[in-house]
Formats: C-alpha cells, structure tokens, sequence
C-alpha cells in the first residue's frame, strides 16, 4: 500500500512501514514523513468517508498521525502497522461521530472536500437533469453511491470502506475492528447486498460504464 | 453449492480465495440459482462501488504533524538507547539463554571428543609394528599383540628384533636370517619379511648411535629432565631405531654382530612428528635403558648392566622389553653370584609367554649349578649368594 511515496529517489521507499516506524523512534524523521505520505490520502479519505464533514475529517486525520508520533514508542509490533494507523483512526471517529449528534442531519451544501473541490453534497445527488456525457453519468453515479454508503449502518460502512475503499483484506479488518473474520465477512456481505438494492435504478449506468 | 457457503462468495467477489478454491467456489455457485444470483449481485455492487475514488487531502494537513514528529525525532535522537543497552535487551529477551548455554557447552564438548578419537585411532594405525621378542632356540617370533589391543598401543612404532638370550641373532650362528614379523597398520595382518643382512656400515652407524643414547640416557637417568635433553634423546633415539640403513643396504654377506640389531619396519605414512625424531618418551627411555643395558652385560659390566635393568624394570614395569630384561638382568645377577636374585627376576620372566620357557630353563640351569655347589662344598652356599664371589 504505497500511496503518495516520496519519490525522490533519498527516502526508504521500499521500506516496510514497521521499518521506517522503528527509524522514527531512532530520531529519523525523514522515516516519518514517508509514512505520512504513504497514508494521507487514505487516512483522510477513510475519516472524511465515516464522518463525512470536511474541516472534521482534516482535524481527525491530524489527529491520527499526531496519535502516531506521540505513541511510536509503544507500538511493538504484533499487528501490522496500517493496522494499527486504522485501529486509531476508526476509534477517533467513533468518539467523533457519538459526540456530534448532527452526524446524520448534515447540511446538504456542506463542501465534501474530494477531488471536484468543494463541490456539495447536494451536486452528487441524482439529477433529474439529462445525463449528457459519460463523465456526468460517473459523478452522478459516485454521489448515488456516496449517499448509499452513508446510509449503511455504521458497523456494516467501517467495514465497507476499509475493505472496498481502502483495500485491507478481511482479516486485517477483523484486527482493526475487533470482531471474527466471518463477521467482517458477513457485514461486508450485507453492506454489498444493501448497496445493491439502493442501486438498482443506477445499474443500467454500471453497465454502461464496464462496456 | 450449499447455502451455508454463502459468506464465502463475499471472498470470491473480492479474490480473496486462491485460484483453485475460486474456480471450485465460482463452479458450484453457478450450479445453484440462489448462490449464483447472489454472486452476480455481490459483484454488481462491487463494480458500482469501485467509482468511489480517493478523495485527496488538503494540503494543510501536513504542517502541524511533521512540525510534530521532527520535535519528536529529535527527543527521540536524544533518548536513543546505547548499543551497549540494545544488546542488553536483546540477551535480556533471550529468555532460554542458560539452557542454551549448556546445550552449546555440551556440543563443545562433544564435538572435542569426536575431534581427537579419530585423530588417535589414526595415531595408533600409524603405529603398526609388532615388537619381535626373542625366542630361547634363537628365533625371532613375533608377540601376540592381537590379543590385546592395548598392549599394541604401548609398543614402539619400529620392529625391533630382541636377541635370544645368548645375545645373537640367527645370522650370528648361520642359520637362516631371523624372520621378523610385521603388522601391517590398517588391517593388521601377520607378513613375513627377511631381515637384511647387517652391512658393516650400518652396524658402525648403530655404534655410534648407541653410544649416543647412552650418553643421553645416563643423564636422564640422573634425573636430568631439562627439555633440550628430551629432544636430543629423541632426535638419537631416532637414530637407534629410525629405519636402519642395513635394512635399505645390500646385504654385504657378513656375519651379523653380537649385538643387537634394530630392523625397522617404517610405518605407511608416518606423521610428520615422528618423522623428526618425535618418539614418545615412555617407549624412547626404556628402550634406551635396556639398550644401555644390553651394552654393558656384553661388555661384562654386569654391575653397571644390573643397575640399568633393574632400573628399567622398576620405572617400566610395562615396557615390552621388561621381560627380556628380566632374563638377561637374572644372567648378570647370577655371573655376579647373586643366584637369589637371579632366581627372583626368572621367575618373574616366567610370567611372560615370551619368556617363559627361557626362564624356566635358566632355573633349571640355576638350580642344578646350585646343587652341583652344594655338593661340592655344602658349607658354601650360603656364602654364595654374595656378590663377593664374582
């Protein structure tokens, strides 16, 4: 899982993440940005997908990475270390995500902060509009899919984004979540079954975008 | 395809399964419709959901955390524990160190062992001669050193032809050369060899060799054990019993002298130590003694003779020589008068095959010169036993 390497042909980019965590606690803080940059945009998105405000998601993700180096020392390497960057980023947004009640009732003109800019939520929301090209039908699409995924229950959406959206296998998952690995299997089941249902008036466009 | 493996389609959709747990899974799926339809809807939602795409982050994110992890880096750097403390931890961690220990004391030891038993078994078939003792009718046997394995170890590494009692060697009388047995190393085996005829040469060779080893052997015996000594001792000794030159000579059709004669038999591949003179000192310094000893009864010395037999009999009571010494020591004792303790070493000889039946015969001897005495002057017998009398 290497994301946003630093490639600059100076840093350990072939370096396992434990590695380079071990050459952060040795007072190499060069290591420390190739982690950074290698989780991110994952991280970030992860946050931004589970509490789904922007601002919240920079701050939380902030958070995480701070959680990192304050704790490096203490990791001791029995679980991997994505592992445990996601462990400390899914509690975060747990706490979050109980203490803002707001959660399920955000503003629909609130920006979402992804790669459109600061497009609202509202813009990705199906149109009645006459779908004229095939980049508008992949928008309209993502947003359809973006509000069926906020719609999972929280346990079966952890497990959809870690495992659809982040790419962890399941038993990393399970690791992270804390539960069976057939549990994971079942939710992510579930979350897929859910998804399905809520688009089945888009399946025709799916279609369209495989050919 | 049973619906209790459903959960298992979720790993299939997601190529978590290896490629022939897939191709089985997907099979059986397809030959049922409830699984089958479930399959192409978990992979229909997966296709629609692959759209979601990473969502980039703000590029203000970074600042404050590496501003963080560099002050962290550098508290780190500053607390960064010694080697000496990581190599603590390490045996620290090691948590079956003692039993580890002892396991690699044990294999140290073990494997020292399997180390020098092969080296000394070696040594030891490097050492194959057999010691020729002598016979009573003047032939050259050789000792039945198969027997005992042991006793082989304490033999010299030459063949050494002991003369019978009468101090001469087959050739000396005519008769046909002696024939000296020799072992050979690795599978033992008895072979006959023809003892050369001496050359004049080499008997002068083995003169002034013996001449030598005595000198060294006298101070040894005074009780000089200073190393040099040692290895002039051997270095001669080497001499005394290195492979005899007559033995390499053309025989020169000469009598053999009185004296004996040292045949050797060189090993195979002798180690390179004993290729320089490197005989061990518990086989070199009795086989000088008796060789001194010998020299000195032939030369009718039989006080000085004595003292070097007895000598070696008492500080070598294991040395092959030891029972020829017995004999010819009870010759001397009893042309010195001294028949009681002549009487005493014969019959200590005949405790040893290969003198047995010469010391048996001796007492014979003994005993009928004794009674011829007491006959012809009973009132002297007594006063025989002095040494006065020779």
């Amino acid at each position: 899982m290497v994301w946003n390497e630093l490639q600059d042909g100076q840093g350990p980019v072939s370096q396992s993440d434990e590695e380079l965590l071990a050459q952060f606690n040795g007072g190499d803080a060069r290591a420390f940005e190739v982690l950074l940059g290698r989780y991110r945009t994952p991280i970030y998105t992860f946050v931004l997908r589970s509490v789904r405000d922007p601002d919240r998601a920079r701050d939380l993700t902030q958070d995480v990475f701070l959680r990192v180096v304050q704790r490096a020392a203490g990791f001791e390497g029995k679980s991997k270390f994505s592992t445990w960057l996601y462990t400390i980023a899914r509690n975060l947004c747990i706490d979050t995500s109980r203490k803002m009640v707001f959660r399920r009732h955000r503003s629909l003109d609130a920006p979402l902060g992804d790669d459109d800019g600061n497009a609202a939520l509202i813009e990705r929301v199906a149109s009645t509009a006459p779908v004229t090209d095939r980049a508008a039908i992949g928008r309209q699409l993502e947003g359809q899919i973006a509000e069926a995924v906020e719609a999972l229950p929280e346990e079966q959406r952890e497990v959809f984004l870690l495992r659809q959206v982040q790419g962890l296998p399941f038993k990393e998952i399970a690791g992270i979540i804390g539960v069976p690995e057939n549990t994971v299997k079942s939710r992510m089941r579930y979350a897929l079954e859910r998804l399905q249902e809520a688009l089945a008036e888009y399946r025709q466009y799916v279609g369209e975008l495989g050919t | 395809m049973s619906c209790e493996h459903e959960d298992r389609l979720v790993e299939l959709v997601y190529d978590e399964l290896s490629l022939e747990e897939g191709r089985a899974l997907r099979k059986s799926a397809e030959a049922c419709p409830h699984c089958s339809g479930l399959l192409a809807s978990l992979e229909e939602a997966k296709a629609a959901t692959e759209v979601l795409s990473w969502i980039e982050a703000p590029d203000d994110l970074d600042a404050p955390i590496l501003a963080a992890a560099r002050a962290q880096a550098e508290a780190n750097r500053a607390h960064a524990p010694s080697m000496w403390t990581r190599i603590k931890d390490a045996f620290d961690a090691f948590t079956l160190g003692p039993q580890v220990a002892m396991a690699t004391v044990m294999m140290l030891v073990v494997a020292i062992g399997l180390w020098y038993v092969p080296e000394e078994r070696e040594s030891h078939e490097m050492l194959g001669q057999t010691v020729v003792a002598p016979d009573p009718e003047g032939r050259a046997v050789a000792t039945t050193a198969d027997e005992d394995f042991r006793e082989e170890l304490r033999e010299e590494p030459e063949t050494i032809a002991a003369p019978a009692s009468a101090g001469v060697l087959a050739q000396a009388d005519g008769r046909a050369p002696a024939r000296v047995a020799t072992r050979a190393t690795a599978s033992r085996d008895v072979e006959d060899v023809r003892a050369p005829e001496p050359d004049p040469r080499a008997v002068d060779d083995n003169i002034a060799a013996r001449e030598n080893v005595e000198r060294v052997a006298e101070e040894q015996n005074r009780g000089d054990r200073d190393q040099v000594a040692m290895d002039e001792l051997r270095a001669r000794a080497g001499l005394e019993y290195a492979p005899s030159a007559a033995a390499e000579r053309p025989s020169a059709g000469t009598a053999a002298p009185a004296e004996p004669v040292a045949v050797a038999a060189r090993p195979a591949q002798p180690t390179p130590a004993r290729q320089e003179g490197g005989q061990p000192t518990e086989e070199l310094v009795p086989a000088a003694l008796f060789s001194l000893a010998r020299r000195h009864r032939e030369n009718d010395a039989c006080p000085t003779a004595t003292q070097h037999y007895e000598d070696l009999i008492r500080r070598f009571p294991d040395a092959p020589q030891v029972p020829q010494a017995l004999v010819e020591a009870a010759d001397c004792f009893r042309r010195m008068g001294s028949t009681t303790r002549a009487r005493e070493l014969l019959e200590r000889a005949e405790r040893y095959a290969s003198t047995r039946a010469v010391a048996t015969r001796e007492l014979r001897r003994l005993e009928t010169l004794r009674a011829a005495r007491r006959r012809a002057a009973p009132s002297a017998v007594d006063s025989f036993d002095s040494s006065e009398a020779y």
